[in-house]
């Protein structure tokens, strides 16, 4: 009965009602959306690598190195030789090493240039290797392996030829026009930066920059002959997985003080919580706001809630005449508030996921982040369970004033 | 006896000095209907609101079917007054959002003298024999006519199966025809259901329905009558 005149008298006042859950909804949806989009993004980032020792490139700041060797954000400061990455690899601490070359895009995506040990050895999330949905991993200098949100978007099957850029903007006017790739195989989806990947050997990114602006000149080529010319020269960062993680630390200072070339080695972990540091003030910058925005919403709802006490004086003497005590009163105005809450959750929840839905796209293509639309996770949960013990606490002010009044009213026509 | 009232003396907190009800003695038997004429700003209300519980006088014994009200707790007074008085206001004696058939479970909500399946037979009697044709009944009260609200608010206050019955000016929002009709209605379901009626309205013509009248201003004796 509580129930049904609670939502019943809602109902009779729909017109600010709506309005005070409109604000309440959006502001739930900015107080989850926040959230989740940044505990996405963290997953997102810990995930994209695993397994990975150590990343070794041209010296610069560890989380530029780690930024554009694994996430592909931004561009790398300089290359190392293949000189180094040779003497390296070959130390026996090193289990195995995978040679990362960056600098290319196809229609914005960008290219990797890498050897089959990538395949082999690369892991993410909770240590899953890279598998091939279909074709094989590149063996021939003009072979492309597709990751899978590439093959997707751009349509692309097997044994099909496509043409590599320079550079990594989406409209880029230097194409490497006279050597098209081959589609050779396709992975399967990893919800990482790997699925806007398309990998090559090291020999292919060699291959394409070899005289590439004299176009023609190595059309008649075939690739078996260029293939020993096509040792790459530098490359842009290695992953190393060593054989023991006790020696982890005792590479890192050997490598960051190599006497050939100036070379930085990063933790992929330690870089990360680096990263984590420096966006926990925006992130909680972030999160305050949301939180004021939905105290607002919750002190507009109490204000409604306060001037219809005010509207409902004969009411509330009605309820108290045919026997309601006062805790009814109270209990009543708290559920509204509850409805208003849930109401509002719901909408807010349902805006956020469509919002999420339709700006996916975007954001994997513009930033590399991959937001799960599914926000029904046991941390978004509590959020909401805390935002509805919120607003039922802003709603006791006008709560305990009806309470009051219904207690000490006196029957005045 | 249904009501006793014995030196009762009230005012209120925020004025001490200017008392509401001095009433020495004043008594209702069972089945009596009682008249009681009298102009608002005459202790109407505060009275009306001492018999039903919601204030308890300075001084004094307030006696209902009974029960010494001044001996009870709020919230047995609260269920004392749900299971036991009915109540008809002047207006607004519904939930306005509500229909009919919800006000009436409303008030049958808070007491315990009826089961579930009783109050849906319950509400059929009443309201058919208060002549709301059944097509009305689930519609917002709001939009119903004004002497069907009233009537509605009969059933809603006799669905408890009250012995008191207090009526506090309810015919003064209706026409002439409207009136008439109700106060035969109101007259001849409190004979049948035998209930005590205690029946407040500045309209003396009203009187010939009842066996009793009287007259505020004497059952009170207080001098100045500027109260709210």
């Amino acid at each position: 009965m509580l129930v049904k005149l609670a939502l019943k008298s809602l109902i009779a006042r729909k017109g600010s009602i709506a309005l005070s859950i409109m604000a309440m909804a959006i502001s739930i949806f900015v107080l989850l959306g926040v959230e989740h989009i940044r505990h996405q993004t963290k997953e997102s980032f810990s995930n994209t690598v695993s397994g990975v020792d150590l990343i070794v490139g041209a010296r610069t700041g560890s989380l530029n190195l780690l930024l554009y060797s694994v996430f592909k954000i931004g561009n790398p400061t300089n290359n190392i030789s293949w000189q180094s990455f040779k003497a390296i690899s070959t130390n026996p601490k090193v289990n195995w090493a995978i040679p990362l070359s960056l600098g290319d895009s196809h229609k914005g995506y960008r290219v990797l240039g890498t050897t089959s040990e990538y395949f082999q050895h690369f892991s993410y999330g909770k240590q899953h290797k890279l598998l091939l949905s279909k074709g094989k991993t590149f063996e021939d200098t003009f072979d492309v392996v597709l990751g899978a949100q590439v093959a997707a978007k751009l349509g692309y099957q097997l044994g099909e030829r496509i043409v590599l850029a320079h550079g990594i903007s989406r409209t880029s006017f230097s194409m490497h026009n006279d050597k098209p790739f081959k589609v050779v195989g396709i992975l399967t989806p990893t919800g990482t930066p790997v699925d806007q990947t398309l990998h090559v050997s090291l020999q292919g990114i060699e291959a394409i920059h070899t005289n590439w602006q004299s176009s023609g000149q190595h059309k008649k080529n075939s690739p078996e002959k260029i293939t020993d010319q096509l040792q790459p020269k530098s490359i842009t960062a290695f992953m190393l997985g060593l054989n023991s993680k006790m020696t982890t630390f005792r590479l890192q200072r050997e490598i960051n003080h190599y006497a050939q070339e100036p070379l930085l080695a990063i933790l992929p972990g330690v870089a990360l919580s680096e990263l984590w540091q420096m966006m926990t003030i925006l992130e909680n910058t972030l999160f305050l706001v949301s939180v004021l925005v939905f105290i607002s919403a919750c002190l507009g709802m109490s204000a409604l809630l306060l001037s219809s006490i005010r509207e409902r004086t004969s009411e509330i003497q009605l309820l108290r005449v045919i026997g309601a005590p006062p805790a009814f009163l109270f209990i009543l105005i708290e559920l509204e508030a509850f409805f208003i809450t849930l109401i509002s959750i719901v909408l807010g929840a349902g805006l956020l996921t469509v919002g999420l839905f339709s700006m996916q796209e975007f954001l994997v293509t513009y930033f590399g982040l991959h937001i799960n639309t599914n926000i029904l996770s046991l941390r978004n949960f509590y959020l909401m369970l805390t935002v509805l013990i919120a607003s039922m606490c802003m709603a006791m002010l006008p709560s305990i004033i009806s309470y009051v009044r219904s207690r000490s009213y006196h029957l005045t026509h | 006896m249904v009501i006793q009232l014995s030196n009762i003396r009230f005012s209120y907190p925020n004025h001490k000095d200017t008392p509401i009800l001095n009433i020495p003695s004043w008594s209702m038997a069972e089945g009596e209907h009682c008249f009681i004429h009298g102009p608002s700003g005459n202790g109407k209300s505060t009275l009306l609101n001492m018999l039903s519980g919601i204030l308890l006088p300075n001084e004094g014994v307030v006696c209902v079917l009974d029960q010494h009200l001044n001996n009870l707790t709020s919230r047995q007074r609260n269920k004392f007054r749900a299971d036991n008085i009915g109540y008809v206001f002047q207006q607004f004696n519904l939930i306005p959002y509500l229909d009919a058939l919800e006000n009436i479970q409303l008030a049958s909500y808070f007491s315990s003298s009826l089961t579930k399946s009783e109050v849906s037979e319950e509400m059929s009697t009443l309201l058919t024999s208060l002549n709301i044709p059944e097509s009305d009944w689930n519609k917002p009260v709001r939009t119903l006519s004004i002497g069907q609200q009233q009537r509605i608010a009969i059933a809603r206050a006799l669905i408890n199966t009250p012995k008191l019955l207090i009526a506090d000016e309810p015919t003064s929002a209706l026409d002439n025809i409207n009136r008439d009709s109700f106060m035969t209605l109101l007259m001849s379901t409190v004979e049948k259901n035998n209930i005590t009626l205690l029946f407040v309205s500045h309209d003396m013509s009203l009187s010939q329905y009842f066996n009793r009248v009287e007259s505020l201003s004497e059952l009170n004796q207080v001098e100045c009558s500027n109260a709210s």
